[in-house]
């Protein structure tokens, strides 16, 4: 008996029928790929969501949950939450027990999310204007590396923050942003994400607005008529507020600056001493905020994945079984079907363990090409896991 | 059944003949060490096939008989090339290249060499026949056993069949036994066996 010829005859009764064997193929790599994708996903999410929590320090943001409060500030998810006032972060920079880093990021252009922050934020994460520089001024913003790849977005272009209710006229306006920078890529939420001054994010929130001159004829989306000098203003509206150069020293905050609000504050503590200080400061359940230790919150989250995991596992276990004993049922049945021509190998001269290894043989090739097409995915899912992840979340 | 003590010599052709469940197919088993008997002796050469193990008995039948069935018996989804080939495939596969050359001369011989690589399901009865005469010669038995090889085929191609085996037979010096109902076919034989019934048998 010879292997080569063995798996030769194997393989051409399993091309014979090629949708049975590309079925039997796909059910048991989905078998095997679901289980073992789940474990690498949550194993890789563990991981990235561990190393971008250990950049971070300290958050501080209002009391609530510590996770959401995170991944708010991490990945910047879209769920509205409580805000603190800017005060809350003017007294905390003023007591310097290290960086202090202002983050709001309640806003999105698409599914973007524009994040409100300082340059400091940069130099916590380690991030480099790749091609560009740094915003300026107010309506300025610099973005991730993906947004720019999937919008094919350049300096000098604009970006429009979206409207939180297009019924809403008086609600939050949409505001073009000038773009002056792409990040280089660091496969992080960073990589999807619209950064601004803070202040930019209060002119999206209402708070700032500049004044249109209708006496100058060259202010854009102007709702003006002008016939001889008398200049006549419409009902009509433009479609985004922007800043620009003519309009940019009329652009003005309304009400008390310290309440203006904040998603949360990064605090860098400069040392051991004034970490615990931090800590300290926030113990007290009067306080309206909270502090919290990022790298907690994400070990809370992951043993809450993990449990998720543990039982999605037995689920998938299950119907792992279910499937593998559906496609050895339909392997015996073939085999069965196929008994005529078992017995013709079996009259030529094969011996019984011969036909057993044919038969083993087309079950093992079937095996093998969907162990390697499960594992291709499983590879894949790995590798595209940070991505998935800041995908799902953010 | 009873099987008659007889003797076939290389490159002799016996004839096997006898009404409908007389026992000629199980006689053919018997010899080929498919069915063992319940007493008595079969030797090929100085083969007892009898003592052989099943696998023994498999692995002489693989390299040193060839079988030619009446329903051709050819694996629908292999080509006609791989059904002549399978006693290769299914053996040691030692000198494929020279089994495969040999294979394809009978496959020549036998007109069905443009079909090397067809699906038996696209062939006529007759050609399939042949293809199944082309894989029990191509490995060069020394014994051939056929069971109504011709029973199939239109009369052109039923003695250009017996004249193929015959040849065959003589050339490589293998001894040949054949059942037939074609008593017109007997002739070309050197000896016949008449099964009377289960019983009773006659070698002339």
């Amino acid at each position: 008996m010879q292997i080569s010829g063995i798996a030769y005859l194997s393989w051409k009764a399993l091309r014979h029928r090629p949708y049975r064997s590309l079925l039997l193929i796909g059910t048991i790599a989905l078998t095997l790929y679901f289980p073992r994708a789940l474990q690498e996903f949550i194993s890789r999410s563990e991981e990235v969501l561990s190393a971008r929590a250990k950049s971070t320090p300290l958050l501080i943001g209002p009391r609530g949950s510590s996770i959401d409060l995170t991944l708010n500030a991490l990945y910047f998810t879209p769920q509205e939450l409580p805000t603190l006032d800017y005060s809350s972060y003017q007294s905390l920079a003023r007591r310097n027990l290290g960086t202090t880093i202002p983050i709001h990021s309640r806003f999105r252009s698409g599914i973007s999310p524009i994040v409100g922050t300082s340059l400091e934020y940069f130099k916590l994460r380690t991030l480099s204007i790749n091609i560009g520089q740094s915003m300026t001024r107010l309506g300025d913003c610099v973005i991730g590396a993906r947004l720019a790849e999937s919008k094919n977005l350049k300096p000098g272009d604009t970006i429009i923050s979206s409207p939180e209710n297009i019924f809403d006229l008086a609600g939050v306006y949409p505001l073009r942003m000038r773009i002056t920078g792409i990040l280089t890529p660091n496969r992080t939420p960073d990589d999807h994400a619209i950064f601004v001054d803070v202040k930019t994010t209060w002119i999206i929130e209402g708070l700032a607005h500049g004044h249109q001159e209708l006496s100058q004829s060259e202010v854009m989306g102007s709702p003006r008529n002008s016939e001889e000098g008398i200049v006549r203003a419409n009902a009509s509206v433009v479609e985004f507020n922007e800043v620009t150069e003519a309009n940019l020293g009329d652009f003005h905050f309304h009400g008390d600056y310290e309440n203006y609000p904040l998603s949360s504050v990064i605090l860098a503590p400069s040392d051991e001493k004034h970490r615990a200080l931090a800590l300290a400061s926030y113990e007290d359940p009067a306080n309206p905020n909270q502090v919290v230790i990022p790298v907690q919150a994400v070990e809370h989250l992951a043993e809450t994945l993990f449990a998720t995991q543990r039982l999605a596992l037995v689920a998938f276990s299950l119907l792992g079984i279910a499937a593998l004993a559906l496609a050895m049922m339909v392997f015996l049945l073939s085999f069965r079907l196929r008994e005529r021509e078992m017995h013709t190998y079996a009259k030529i001269g094969a011996t019984r363990i011969a036909i057993l290894c044919l038969q083993g043989a087309e079950v093992a090739i079937v095996a093998i090409a969907a162990t390697a097409i499960s594992q291709i995915g499983v590879t894949l899912t790995r590798s595209a896991a940070p991505e998935l992840l800041t995908r799902l979340i953010s | 059944m009873l099987i008659p003590k007889f003797e076939c010599k290389e490159g002799e052709a016996i004839a096997l003949v006898g009404p409908s469940g007389c026992g000629k197919s199980t006689f053919l088993n018997l010899i080929a060490g498919i069915l063992n008997p319940s007493a008595g002796d079969i030797y090929i050469d100085t083969t007892e096939i009898t003592s052989l193990s099943r696998a023994g008995s498999s692995a002489f039948r693989l390299s040193e008989i060839g079988l030619i069935f009446q329903e051709f018996e050819l694996v629908e989804h292999l080509s006609v090339g791989d059904n002549i080939l399978l006693p290769s495939y299914l053996g040691t596969r030692k000198d494929h290249a020279a089994t495969e050359g040999i294979a394809k001369d009978f496959a020549r011989d036998f007109g069905i060499l443009n079909h090397w690589n067809t699906l038996p399901g696209n062939l006529s009865h007759g050609e399939r026949q042949r293809a199944a005469i082309c894989r029990a010669l191509g490995a060069r038995p020394r014994l051939l056993l056929a069971d109504e090889p011709t029973g199939n085929l239109d009369p052109a191609n039923k003695h250009k069949t017996l004249e193929l085996l015959h040849s065959s037979a003589k050339e490589h010096n293998q001894g040949l036994l054949m059942v037939t109902h074609d008593l017109e076919l007997v002739d070309a034989f050197d000896a016949v066996i008449q099964f009377e019934d289960l019983n009773q048998h006659k070698l002339t």
